[in-house]
């Protein structure tokens, strides 16, 4: 009797063991669907998503010189997104100062690579002088290498191509640094 | 960074500061003033200031490049001479609302002379062939401009030099880059000089522009010196990609005479056209960067401004432009000497 009772217990044990392990097996399975955001989560991402940020863009002047402009651009999820944002604000024509990007110019991508950035830039084939040429170049430096921390060089393409340069002058071979002697007095803290 | 700022009432307000590639000194007041600068060796700038003004000399300037500022009032005008601790080049602007005066000042390119003698001059007249260049309101390209005035130079060169002065293209075609670099090098051309019109999308700008070398923007040294390092890692080594490197760095070891150069032919030309010398500029010219002797780019004047492009295209102006050039030259090899 002893044995038939120890035995049923034997099975009861084991069954619970297998259930036990069936259940723990279906739990670290990818079968399953993802567990949904906590409504609270949910909320924080709507927040950042409307959320707008200030950065210092540098803007090209009709005396040659780059002017810092404080500018809102929305917040995005990743540094790569914020940089295209960051680019694609300097479309825009402030005032005292102008778009480094002619007509029919802009931004294509922008990738960002270990603590480069590398910015595909498209750009309507026409001349200009070597000053203007640097600031095309270090409007989009500058404003990349600024704002976005884990940035500190830039290299640019045309249409996702390497080029030698923008408009016959300044070598796009290597990335860029920041450089603030193109920039004019202006409320950045780094300039006085 | 640090700040130091002496505020007079009525005065201008001097204030100077370092940043990570330069030292900047800015005057500013109340109104626009009359000023000059002068260049004066490679170890001070003086700035007259037009007025009577009470600024205070400054003996020992806590900064990496700027040394001391004297001050000297004679007739009406107040001298300012800032002094440099190190070897410089300097550039200048201004700026309004308030009025300032900036100079930006910037260690020189350490160097010595390699070549006391000028046999070989490189001209090269920019762009050509599908790449116009800059054109101005009026219609002028900068590829036609640059080769017309770099033939006119080339004579003016070769009648009071003595030199022998090679084009790096004699008519509209195209030449790249590279190519123009590789024709003065295997001229074994003791200068080279790249003939530009600048462009603004101000129509009042006017002026000239003389750049050399800067390595500094894209750290070509410390990618060139990477590299080496990683060759010892890497069994088989490209060598084209180290040749292409090396060929970007030729230019390194003659800054300081490019930098010499290119501040003569800059005070020639803008005494030339009645203009403030704003001083020299670095940038990584492509064209500069594989010569193996001192070399420059001038953008001689703006094409963009109407009244500029109606002149350089009378030929008495442009003779008076290349003769500026020229002496600028003819100064640098004294200089030499």
């Amino acid at each position: 009797m002893k044995k038939i009772l120890f035995f049923s217990m034997f099975i009861f044990a084991l069954g619970l063991l297998v259930s036990l392990l069936i259940y723990l097996g279906s739990k670290g399975s990818g079968s399953e669907k993802p567990l949904p955001i906590p409504k609270e989560k949910q909320k924080q991402n709507v927040e950042i998503e409307g959320k707008k940020k200030e950065v210092n863009l540098f803007f090209p002047t009709y005396e040659g010189y780059l002017l810092p402009v404080k500018w809102q651009i929305e917040v995005k999820g990743s540094d790569r997104e914020e940089a295209e944002e960051i680019v694609n604000a300097l479309k825009n024509s402030p005032e005292g100062a102008k778009s480094p990007f002619p007509p029919g110019g802009g931004v294509r991508r922008v990738f960002i690579s270990g603590n480069t950035a590398v910015v595909d830039l498209s750009l309507p084939e026409e001349g200009t002088g070597a000053q203007e040429e640097l600031l095309v170049i270090y409007s989009v430096v500058n404003s990349l290498i600024y704002n976005i921390a884990r940035v500190n060089e830039v290299k640019i393409v045309i249409e996702g191509m390497e080029k030698e340069t923008l408009f016959g002058h300044i070598s796009l071979k290597y990335p860029f640094f920041m450089d603030m002697s193109y920039v004019a007095e202006g409320k950045t803290d780094r300039n006085i | 960074m640090f700040l130091i700022s002496l505020a007079f009432s009525q005065n201008p307000k001097i204030r100077y500061a370092d940043h990570d590639r330069f030292s900047r000194f800015v005057v500013e007041t109340d109104e626009e003033i009359e000023y000059r600068i002068f260049f004066q060796g490679e170890f001070s700038v003086r700035l007259e200031l037009s007025g009577d003004f009470d600024i205070s000399p400054i003996k020992n300037m806590e900064s990496r490049l700027l040394k001391s500022l004297q001050v000297n009032r004679q007739e009406g005008k107040t001298i300012l001479i800032l002094n440099f601790k190190k070897s410089s080049t300097w550039k200048l602007f201004e700026l309004y609302e308030p009025f300032r005066i900036v100079v930006d000042v910037k260690e020189r390119p350490k160097g010595r002379i390699i070549k006391p003698l000028v046999r070989t001059i490189v001209l090269d007249p920019g762009h050509g062939g599908g790449e116009t260049g800059a054109v101005g309101k009026g219609g002028t390209a900068e590829k036609k401009l640059s080769l017309i005035f770099s033939k006119e130079l080339k004579t003016i060169l070769e009648r009071n030099l003595g030199v022998r002065v090679i084009l790096t293209r004699e008519d509209d075609s195209f030449v790249s880059l590279d190519e123009r670099t590789s024709i003065a090098n295997n001229a074994k051309a003791d200068l080279f000089i790249s003939i530009h019109f600048n462009y603004s999308q101000d129509p009042s700008v006017k002026g000239p522009e003389t750049y050399f070398l800067s390595y500094e923007a894209t750290d070509t040294e410390s990618r060139l010196m990477a590299y080496r390092e990683n060759l010892g890692k890497i069994k088989e080594a490209p060598s084209s990609d180290i040749e292409l490197i090396l060929w970007d760095m030729a230019q390194s070891q003659y800054l300081y005479q490019s930098s010499r150069l290119a501040e003569m032919i800059q005070m020639e030309l803008s005494s030339e056209l009645g203009v403030k010398n704003r001083g020299v500029k670095q940038a990584p010219f492509k064209v500069l960067m594989g010569a193996t002797m001192p070399a420059v780019l001038v953008e001689v004047d703006f094409i963009s401004n109407p009244d500029e492009e109606k002149l350089l295209l009378k030929q008495d102006f442009r003779e008076g432009l290349e003769m500026a050039v020229f002496r600028g030259i003819e100064k640098y090899i004294s200089f030499l000497r």
